[in-house]
């Protein structure tokens, strides 16, 4: 490409590249917010005017955090253990359906599969004020099974239906070929099934990770200081010794956002590309 | 679908996960008892925010227990407690409670102490207030609760505003309050606004009572319908057309408050005198050395000087489904000790002890504030008495008030629409 | 293999999901519409109430206003997320150089916990030191008192609502946009089609399955909205931006009245079930033929 060929390429492109620094900017302005004011001296946060970048800046905000409120660092626990058994346990019980709605065609199978569609619009509030004195009454109140078991319930219609568009595509003609060689169901799901499975499972699992990782709603009714998530950590954390430690709740904000924009950057390709059965967030 | 790359990354990412998990199971628990309440009670214990004497060493050799506390600000703090009581097992052991919480539905939930106060008695029982324990007991003489925090409010002014304005001396009268307050307002050369007064929804409680009125009677009548009331939102309505009070006060919560008042964009506070030291604490506050306390006065259309404010009162109580009981009634005794009740007090904390108040130290220490906290203490009383819907009730009270000064409706309709919203919730007299 | 033992290992396999469904879902419903016929409230007595719950919620004002805010809400922010959702992946259906890199980007939203985005955009709207406010004031405009008036608090919601969701009409658009063929396009223009026939006629009838579902979706997650709007406005001012799952929060978990918060429950799940059931029908059917 000749550079005058490129020049007249770029002014006529540069209305679209304007529209789009606009909206990538709008995208991220809380993004940065956060990230900028956490590197600000708290004094600077409140400033007025406002300063967009930090006048100095200092990674204090990030160590008085841990020293401030070591809660955090149980919270950040917590919100690992409940993303990661979510994760294990939506796949396990997934998958299997997946299949199931997949290779099965049965009328019964069909019309449970509807069943699965129709709950995933029950709005999840609704359980909660049931659950409350159901919880205490069973002894899980403000623990980190409650929240798996939520998460995964919650997060398994729209993994299975994804997973089943996924086999789907999956030639049934291996599976008839295995089949002929005497393999059993069994050997056909776990040497066929799961290897070829392999990218779904990855991206659902980011999916169902990323998730819970992120999720206020339950985390905020159903645990107080043993199972605390970070999320509901940094919502609570607006309250402190000396009025609100926008320092603290900032850089908070940042530790707890970076691994779910990492999962972001991993899953997206699978994201916006061939999910149009139906896949979303929520 | 997903290039190998990112696949070596997700599971990268996993381990890491493991890790964590790994390294966060194999932790082992300590003998820590958790302690839930506000901000404040935390400092009074263990210092910080302008004060100076931590007691958590003193607490660990007396009785072997550490506190890990749970704040969280006002009014969250409310709810919250209320949730972890209706928890069939709970973490903490020891509750911080206000005195309106204790209502019979709370009572229920927590422990009477009165087996503990026989068994194993606290130092010097009788050194607390008399009429305070009234406030934490039920009918059948159950104590819930231990006093440890009360207080009357105080009138903070900032020196500095004042000044400007040409203000020499601090109001001696309610409606001088008003009309210092209305001369201060306006902005700043920045451009930041400067208000007259902290004002939030529950303020007009405090000013029925500047003028003689109040909100509910010790026996549950309704006395927001009445004349005191309709000229305390009046007046609040006309603050708040000429910008004195912000126009968004009725989202401003306490700590929003504090951070506008640490900035000087604030020239009268009512509040607890305790907050002197946040409002002196170099750390957060630009008005350090700038602030005065006064007491609230009434107006000088009634035969009283002060105006009776809400009087703070927290107390110590023990959930019925505290991880902890007995060690709760370790820590319970130790910070009612004398010793310990003084020490709080130099850290900030309003003393439920009398003796506190006649040490001569305390005094001194405090000297800014400790008259005007003692006679306001002596007037002040709760805005509102414990019962179940009490929250509702304050809920629907404040909304209605809120309406009223904005314009939406006359000050007497808000009122008479409150009546009929709370009078069901109110206890029936017996 | 005989159809009856191969049914029955379909069954197992869905043994699972569906033990998961019927205890965390269906039971605690089912104690939902229990609890809603008692007076129930924890540390007093559970006394049988009838339908007195009912009675107090449906006579309740601020629960019909509850009831309009949640459609308001509801209308307001699926238009706003489809149009915008929608304008954005037309955008960046133009291949940019650094495409990976700006789709990260935009979809960054859907990385944020509602707690931080909440906590983020209050501190953005405050109306004392927030970004938002300065901006206008230096360009003339009076500070705006953001969640004072019920009118700007419903828009700054609808705004921090859009934002958060956008992403979610846009994972679901975009790929339905890129697989047009070019040739139709071309076609269109020789043709002598201007952009906006191009858009109305060749474009919008083939990515119209992906808005529906992109529309389905989007109606029934903003019907749920709790946490952004908890965080941010607690349903404030004046209730003006109190939807339906904030009243039953406030009952359940403020004033701790769960019999008529379960009744709030009740009723959002028939509310749901009314708006949801022609569109579960529909994906059911879509979901079944693939």
């Amino acid at each position: 490409m000749t550079s005058n060929n490129m020049l007249s390429k770029i002014t006529r492109n540069l209305p679209y590249w304007i529209l789009l620094m606009i909206v990538v900017l709008w995208s991220i302005i809380p993004i940065y917010t956060a990230i900028s004011s956490s590197f600000k001296i708290p004094r600077e946060i409140f400033n007025y005017p406002p300063t967009y970048f930090p006048a100095e800046v200092t990674f204090s905000n990030f160590a008085r955090l841990f020293e401030d409120v070591p809660e955090f660092v149980i919270a950040l626990r917590n919100s690992a253990i409940v993303t990661f058994f979510s994760m294990v346990l939506t796949i396990s019980v997934c998958l299997p359906a997946a299949y199931t709605f997949s290779r099965f065609k049965a009328p019964v199978f069909r019309r449970s599969a509807i069943v699965l569609i129709a709950i995933r619009m029950f709005p999840p509030l609704v359980i909660s004020v049931p659950l409350f004195p159901i919880l205490n009454e069973i002894g899980l109140s403000d623990s980190h099974l409650t929240l798996i078991l939520l998460y995964t319930t919650f997060q398994s219609t729209i993994i299975t239906l994804i997973m089943k568009a996924y086999i789907d595509g999956i030639p049934i003609e291996i599976e008839e070929a295995a089949y002929v060689d005497g393999a059993t169901m069994y050997q056909v799901f776990s040497r066929i099934i799961l290897p070829l499975s392999r990218p779904v499972i990855v991206a659902t699992a980011i999916m169902v990770g990323s998730y819970a990782w992120n999720e206020f709603q339950f985390g905020f009714l159903f645990t107080s200081t043993n199972a605390r998530t970070a999320p509901v950590l940094i919502a609570e954390m607006v309250g402190s010794l000396t009025g609100v430690q926008w320092g603290n709740v900032f850089a908070a904000s940042v530790v707890q956002f970076v691994p779910a924009l990492i999962f972001l950057w991993v899953i997206q390709n699978q994201l916006i590309r061939g999910m149009t059965s139906g896949a979303t967030k929520g | 679908m997903l290039s190998r790359r990112s696949h070596r990354l997700f599971f990268l990412l996993l381990t890491v996960f493991l890790l964590i998990t790994a390294g966060a199971l194999a932790q082992d628990d300590t003998t820590e008892i958790k302690v839930m309440s506000h901000p404040v009670h935390e400092s009074a214990v263990i210092g910080g925010a302008g004060a100076e004497v931590d007691l958590s060493p003193d607490l660990v050799e007396a009785t072997g227990i550490s506190l890990v506390w749970e704040t969280q600000p006002w009014p969250d703090i409310l709810e919250r407690t209320v949730r972890e009581l209706a928890l069939a097992d709970s973490d903490i052991s020891l509750m911080f409670l206000i005195s309106q919480q204790y209502s019979p539905q709370v009572r229920n939930q927590l422990m009477p102490l009165n087996d503990f106060l026989e068994s194993d008695p606290i130092e010097n029982f009788d050194g607390i207030a008399e009429g305070m324990l009234s406030f934490v007991s039920d009918s059948e003489g159950n104590i819930y609760g231990i006093p440890m925090r009360a207080y009357g409010p105080v009138l903070f002014y900032n020196t500095a505003l004042l000044e400007e304005a040409g203000i020499a001396e601090p109001p001696s009268t309610w409606e001088e309050y008003i009309a210092d307050a209305t001369a201060i307002a306006g902005r700043r050369d920045d451009g930041a606004r400067i208000y007259g007064m902290r004002f939030e929804p529950s303020s007009v409680i405090l000013g029925a009572r500047a003028y003689g009125g109040g909100l509910l009677s010790g026996d549950f009548d309704i006395l927001f319908t009445e004349e005191p009331m309709i000229q305390a939102i009046n007046e609040a309505a006309e603050l708040y057309a000429e910008g004195v009070i912000p126009p968004d006060f009725m989202n401003l919560v306490a700590d929003d408050w504090l951070t506008l008042e640490q900035n000087g964009q604030v020239a009268f506070a009512v509040r607890g005198p305790t907050y002197y030291s946040n409002l002196n604490d170099p750390e957060a506050s630009q008005v350090v050395g700038q602030i005065g306390v006064t007491t609230v006065p009434a107006s000088e259309t009634v035969d009283f000087d002060l105006a009776p404010g809400n009087a703070s009162f927290w107390s110590m109580s023990i959930p019925a489904n505290s991880a902890d009981p007995e060690a709760a009634w370790e820590v319970i005794k130790f910070l009612s000790s004398d010793m310990a009740a003084t020490e709080m007090a130099r850290n900030g904390n309003a003393p439920t002890k009398l003796s506190v108040y006649e040490d001569p130290e305390f005094a001194e220490v405090n000297a800014a504030w400790v008259d005007a906290a003692a006679q306001s203490l002596l007037v002040a009383k709760p805005d509102w008495p414990a019962f179940d819907e009490q929250s509702r009730a304050s809920d629907i009270f404040e909304e209605q008030v809120v309406l009223a000064i904005t314009g939406q409706k006359s000050a007497e309709e808000a009122m008479a629409d409150a009546a009929e919203l709370i009078a069901p919730l109110l206890p029936t007299n017996e | 293999m005989t159809l009856h033992k191969r049914s029955a290992i379909g069954l197992a396999l869905l043994l699972p999901i569906f033990l998961l469904i019927i205890f965390v879902v269906l039971i605690p419903e089912i104690w939902a519409i229990v609890m809603s016929m008692a007076n129930y409230r924890p540390g007093a007595p559970i006394t049988y109430a009838g339908l007195e719950n009912y009675q107090k919620i449906l006579g309740d004002p601020n629960f019909k206003d509850a009831f309009i805010n949640t459609i308001r809400f509801v209308i307001f922010g699926v238009s706003l997320q489809l149009v915008f959702g929608t304008g954005v992946a037309l955008l960046f259906s133009r291949q940019f150089w650094g495409q990976k890199l700006w789709i990260a980007l935009i979809l960054a939203p859907m990385a944020m916990s509602p707690a931080i985005l909440g906590t983020t955009w209050k501190y953005l709207f405050n109306s004392e030191f927030g970004p938002i406010n300065f901006t206008l004031y230096q360009m003339g405009i009076e500070p705006i008192y953001w969640f004072t008036q019920a009118n700007y608090a419903f828009a700054a919601l609808l705004l921090v609502y859009t934002w958060n969701h956008i992403p979610g009409v846009f994972i679901l658009v975009y790929p339905a946009l890129i697989s047009i063929p070019p040739e139709l396009v071309e076609a269109a223009k020789i043709d002598g089609a201007n952009k906006l026939n191009l858009f109305w006629y060749v474009i919008l009838p083939l990515i119209r399955p992906a808005l529906l579902i992109a529309l389905i979706f989007r109606t029934i997650i903003s019907l749920r909205a709790f946490g952004e709007i908890l965080v941010l406005t607690k349903g404030g001012p004046f209730r003006a931006t109190e939807v339906m799952s904030i009243y039953l929060y406030k009952e359940g978990f403020v004033y701790f009245s769960w019999g008529t918060s379960a009744a709030v429950g009740v009723v959002i799940l028939i509310v749901t079930i009314v708006i949801a059931s022609p569109q579960i029908r529909m994906l059911s059917r879509q979901m079944m033929e693939s």
